[in-house]
């Protein structure tokens, strides 16, 4: 927490990042997706964010170099708060993470109320082409995400295989 | 000695004591790009650094590489092809035409025998960031890989379209590519794949032998392949080989190749980068994205950058020599293909995108006019501004013989054209268009036209006044004869004298 008081050595010891001025929300403080470099990786990524002026008006103040003019020659210094990081494809892994921890230890049940729905899929099994009303709805929406999001899909698969993949990591999470 | 891979072009700048080599660790972050700056300002050797800092990755950079000795720009070209030494650059010109007349087909090699895969990486295996991409200017939008050869799928061709398009680098497996539409590879994309929803597979090669990288910047017909090119260029096979992840092949001695697609309707900011006006250029555009699939790489790959900006004025860079070396010769045979007589058309050394000096004879009132006309409209030549237009008896690669020309012969009045006036495209990387002059140019020129020009500076002998001129000239050699000097020199002696044998 940096509350109140702020000194030059103490912002030699932020990390520091860089945005244009064109990708800036209209208001200051608000959570926003904002494009950022990583100053010293040079490392571009999108992430949730909140930026002021101030550091004072953020929880966890870090260093946002804004460029602007025609060549982004010209800079202003404000501040950026990282909430979560988001992927290129709009993704936010840290949450898919925490549902996906969270999903280890309660029901797997999904829950919807609709009687044209339960006719349509009823039908379908009767029909035979699905065993039971609860298969039909899984292979249609899986269908569908992996029609319509694949880009979550394939994110999701990446976090199960990094829970599967790494025991440590796991143990690690499950302390906390 | 030739060079079949850039190692081997490396060796021959080792053997001409023109490479010296950074043990000490260097940061791709500004620090590389300045060292080479400062060699390139000064026509020093070309910096080796061994050891890059802040990355896993043992691969080395090299700073551009491809720059040749000031005085001689095409010399190291001359020599990675098995060409004479000291050759002048007329007739550097001529061996390199000749060479391009003789297009020679690539050999595929199988994987295995292939050094570009010595190391291959696939899936989330892929870390673009782990190899040292140099951050050349301060400002610059990111990281650059920008002395490469884009490999993309053609239709007409067996092997591809190789090109050259700068390449920022956002994260692990992603990338932007700077297409300014107009150019055969982007037009690809923007009006084949995009609009039917289908990402274009590509292939980044980096550290490629110096025959591709020649062929790379120059502009091959439609329907050939600057494979064969480059096998011409050095008078026998390029070896290709099959990419990991799609059909594409690529230059199978290449230090490192970056296999992905170009994503259909997305986009991701691209610079600003210091172009190569030498001037930091913005504002930063959305550019198509370039998603990783596969990199593999020699052992120990060498990476190659160029500081673009530092090969305007006396300063000379890759992309410079490039210009004068693969470039010129390229344009001349092709305007002599388009049935136009030029002797040469060479970029001028100090600003080598922007003025290109043309040696011709002007062998028909308005010849100068249509040839400018066939080359912007037909080549679409989006970096040239003007073209100097000299006799064919000017060096066209001696700029003080083309300054004499322009000083002797053209008059402020009446031989300086402007040419296309608010109709021509332009690249918006130029510095003299306003912002909004430029417009967010999604697909890569300029939202408001400019003209282009050029200079006449061959010399005014109106053609009605030959037959007079020769009259006066006869009736010269003649007087001379008379006056007891030997006929054999004087070429319009004979004529004169059948004629004159009667007044005698």
């Amino acid at each position: 927490m940096r509350h109140g008081t702020h000194d030059r050595s103490e912002e030699a010891t932020l990390d520091h990042y860089i945005t244009a001025e064109e990708h800036l929300p209209d208001e200051e403080c608000t959570e926003t997706t904002l494009q950022i470099t990583d100053a010293e990786t040079k490392r571009i990524f999108e992430a949730r964010v909140r930026i002021a002026r101030e550091p004072d008006e953020l929880t966890d103040p870090q260093r946002l170099t804004v460029v602007t003019g025609p060549h982004e020659t010209v800079s202003k210094e404000w501040y950026v708060e990282l909430l979560d990081e988001i992927d290129a494809a709009g993704i936010n892994e840290d949450l898919l993470r925490r549902l996906a921890r969270e999903q280890e230890t309660t029901s797997n049940i999904v829950n919807t109320r609709s009687d044209d729905l339960k006719v349509v899929l009823t039908y379908l099994v009767e029909a035979g082409q699905y065993e039971s009303t609860a298969e039909a709805l899984r292979e249609l929406a899986f269908e569908r995400l992996a029609e319509d999001r694949p880009a979550l899909l394939e994110a999701y698969d990446a976090v199960r295989t990094e829970f599967e993949a790494d025991p440590l990591r796991r143990a690690l999470m499950d302390q906390e | 000695m030739a060079a079949d891979s850039f190692r081997d072009y490396l060796q021959l700048l080792v053997a001409d004591d023109a490479l010296v080599s950074f043990d000490e660790p260097v940061s791709w972050d500004l620090e590389a790009s300045a060292i080479t700056m400062l060699a390139n300002r000064t026509d020093g050797e070309v910096p080796l650094f061994e050891s890059v800092g802040a990355t896993d990755s043992d691969a080395a950079l090299v700073g551009d590489p491809y720059r040749g000795p000031r005085s001689r720009p095409w010399d190291r070209f001359a020599q990675s092809f098995g060409l004479s030494a000291g050759l002048s650059g007329a007739a550097y010109y001529d061996a390199i035409i000749d060479r391009l007349r003789s297009p020679c087909e690539p050999r595929l090699l199988e994987p295995e025998r292939a050094p570009c895969k010595d190391v291959v990486h696939t899936g989330a295996d892929v870390d673009l960031l782990s190899f040292p991409w140099p951050y050349v200017h301060r400002s610059d939008g990111g990281r650059y890989s920008n002395l490469h050869t884009i490999v993309a799928p053609d239709p007409e061709t067996e092997w591809g379209r190789w090109s050259s398009h700068r390449m920022m680098i956002h994260d692990d497996a992603l990338a932007s590519l700077l297409f300014l539409a107009g150019e055969q590879v982007p037009n690809r994309y923007y009006y084949e794949y995009e609009p039917r929803g289908e990402p274009m597979p590509v292939a980044a090669v980096v550290g490629a032998e110096p025959a591709v990288q020649c062929s790379t910047e120059m502009w091959i017909p439609t329907g050939r392949s600057e494979a064969a090119f480059a096998g011409g260029l050095k008078d026998r096979p390029v070896d290709l080989v099959a990419c990991e992840t799609n059909d594409l092949s690529v230059p199978a001695t290449a230090e490192l190749v970056i296999e992905g697609h170009v994503l259909p309707n997305e986009r991701l900011d691209e610079g600003p980068f210091g172009d190569y006006f030498g001037y930091m250029n913005g504002p930063r555009r959305s550019m198509p994205v370039f998603a990783v699939d596969a990199i593999t790489h020699r052992a120990e790959p060498r990476v190659p950058f160029c500081v673009e900006g530092t090969g305007v004025g006396y300063g000379q860079n890759s992309s410079s020599t490039l210009q004068t070396a693969a470039a010129g010769p390229d344009a001349t045979l092709g305007l002599q293909a388009a049935g136009f007589d030029v002797d040469a058309a060479v970029p001028w050394r100090f600003t080598s995108r922007t003025v290109w000096v043309i040696a011709m004879d002007r062998s028909y009132p308005g010849v100068l006019h249509e040839l400018a006309n066939f080359v912007f409209t037909t080549w679409g030549m989006l970096h040239i501004d003007f073209f100097v237009f000299v006799d064919s008896t000017v060096d066209a690669h001696d700029p003080r013989a083309v300054l004499t020309a322009i000083a002797l012969n053209a008059d402020p009045d009446t031989d300086f054209h402007q040419f296309g006036v608010e109709r021509m495209p332009k690249v918006p990387l130029n510095i003299y268009q306003t912002p909004d002059e430029k417009g967010s140019a999604d697909v890569g020129t300029s939202k408001a036209k400019t003209a282009k020009a050029y200079i006449d500076a061959t010399s005014d002998r109106p053609l009605e006044d030959d037959a007079e001129t020769e009259s006066l000239r006869a009736r010269a050699q003649q007087l001379l004869v008379d006056a007891g000097v030997s006929p054999e020199p004087f070429e319009l002696l004979e004529q004169r004298q059948y004629g004159g044998g009667d007044r005698r």
